[in-house]
């Protein structure tokens, strides 16, 4: 995302800006916005976790072989480094805690076995499915 | 030939009129320069030791191994008794095999492997190279040859002059070894990208391309090293299947 200017000095309601195309995403929570890719042999289909790249979310991607796609986890809100500091939430608009399922159907048929899921450092969540192979000759 | 013991150690000497012993290489001729080793100098290698030595020497230095060996004409008088060279042939060895010289060091670990310098150097392999060959002694391949060449620089092994041909053009090994690549598999688990890309192209024997299973459920069980499991039912999916799956996944998407 891409947030102008500093907003260190701000007080809790950040002065966000948006721009480029994160200025066209719905006011939604982050967390599960899909994008569906397809090529001849395969699908890419990526999904936004933000901050859940971590052991405790339990991050589950569930295949079927018609092409549904069921993604799902925890969201822990992150270990406060000073956890016995109590916050009273002002703004909340990130995805609060708790189970979070998103379920999405990519456009035809796949062979479930056949995927590979990439978790990347920046928090989406990269599937790549193939599509149903003919066995080879 | 009659000069005098003092000569013996004066590496830098062309022709040293003087050496007290002689190493087995009696086809040295063959040997190329080495950057560090002057001319008319050899290495000792214990196991090429062909003849027996009085214990001591005039000048009472017989265990040094790296020998004069100018002296052509008196083979016969030769090398110091193996026991005492062990020692001191590994450590001039070592030092020496980093600049390339024609034997390398012999791990302790494996004094049953006979190993030696090539009996013909090939003429294609390039100057400052080692190259050695090694008889197995165990195993249903016992008694069977395998020729190694050593890079000079590093010290580094190749098997074959395809291999060196290749490192000589783009400085890497051709592709790792089957042994190494096992190993890697424990550590990418599902990651295709890294793992199998031999394999492309050619047809996983063992997968089902058939029958489907309903569903596939693909758990993050690590999430630092983006390692992901898969289960159908409750079943984690084995290791070896899972390696059919990745080639079978590297097959169809390539």
């Amino acid at each position: 995302m891409n947030v102008g200017g500093s907003v260190v000095a701000e007080q809790l309601k950040p002065a966000v800006t948006l721009t480029g195309t994160a200025k066209d995403g719905s006011g939604g929570p982050p967390i599960g916005v899909v994008d569906i890719g397809e090529s001849e042999r395969s699908y890419l289909c990526r999904v936004s976790l933000p901050g859940l790249k971590n052991n405790e979310s339990n991050i589950n991607c569930e295949i079927e072989r018609d092409g549904k796609v069921h993604v799902y986890g925890v969201v822990t809100g992150g270990v406060l480094k000073d956890p016995w500091t109590m916050y009273e939430m002002k703004v909340q608009e990130l995805c609060p805690s708790g189970r979070f399922s998103i379920s999405f159907n990519l456009p035809g048929p796949v062979d479930p076995r056949l995927a590979s899921p990439n978790f990347r450092s920046d928090g989406i969540l990269e599937i790549v499915v193939s599509k149903p192979v003919s066995p080879p000759v | 030939m009659s000069s005098t013991t003092s000569h013996l150690f004066e590496y830098d000497d062309e022709d040293p009129p003087e050496p007290e012993y002689f190493v087995a290489d009696d086809d040295g001729d063959q040997i190329p320069p080495d950057p560090l080793l002057k001319s008319g100098t050899f290495i000792l290698e214990p196991t090429t030791l062909t003849t027996e030595l009085p214990q001591t020497t005039q000048n009472g230095v017989a265990a040094d191994p790296v020998q004069i060996s100018g002296d052509r004409e008196r083979p016969e008088q030769c090398t110091s008794p193996p026991g005492v060279s062990k020692s001191t042939a590994e450590r001039v060895t070592s030092s020496a095999a980093a600049a390339g010289a024609e034997s390398t060091p012999r791990k302790k670990g494996q004094p049953q492997v006979a190993s030696g310098a090539l009996p013909e150097r090939p003429s294609w392999l390039p100057e400052g190279w080692g190259a050695e060959c090694k008889v197995r002694t165990s195993g249903a391949s016992a008694g069977s040859f395998d020729k190694y060449y050593i890079e000079p620089v590093s010290g580094r092994k190749f098997r074959s002059k395809v291999e060196v041909e290749y490192f000589l053009q783009t400085g890497s090994k051709p592709n790792k070894k089957r042994s190494d690549a096992d190993a890697d598999a424990d550590a990418n688990g599902n990651r295709p990208e890294k793992s199998g890309s031999k394999k492309k192209k050619s047809a996983p024997l063992n997968f089902d391309f058939k029958n489907l299973p309903e569903k596939v459920r693909w758990v993050l069980t690590d999430a630092v090293k983006d390692q992901w499991t898969p289960f159908v039912g409750d079943k984690i999916i084995p290791k070896s299947t899972r390696q059919e799956w990745n080639a079978a996944f590297q097959f169809s998407c390539s």
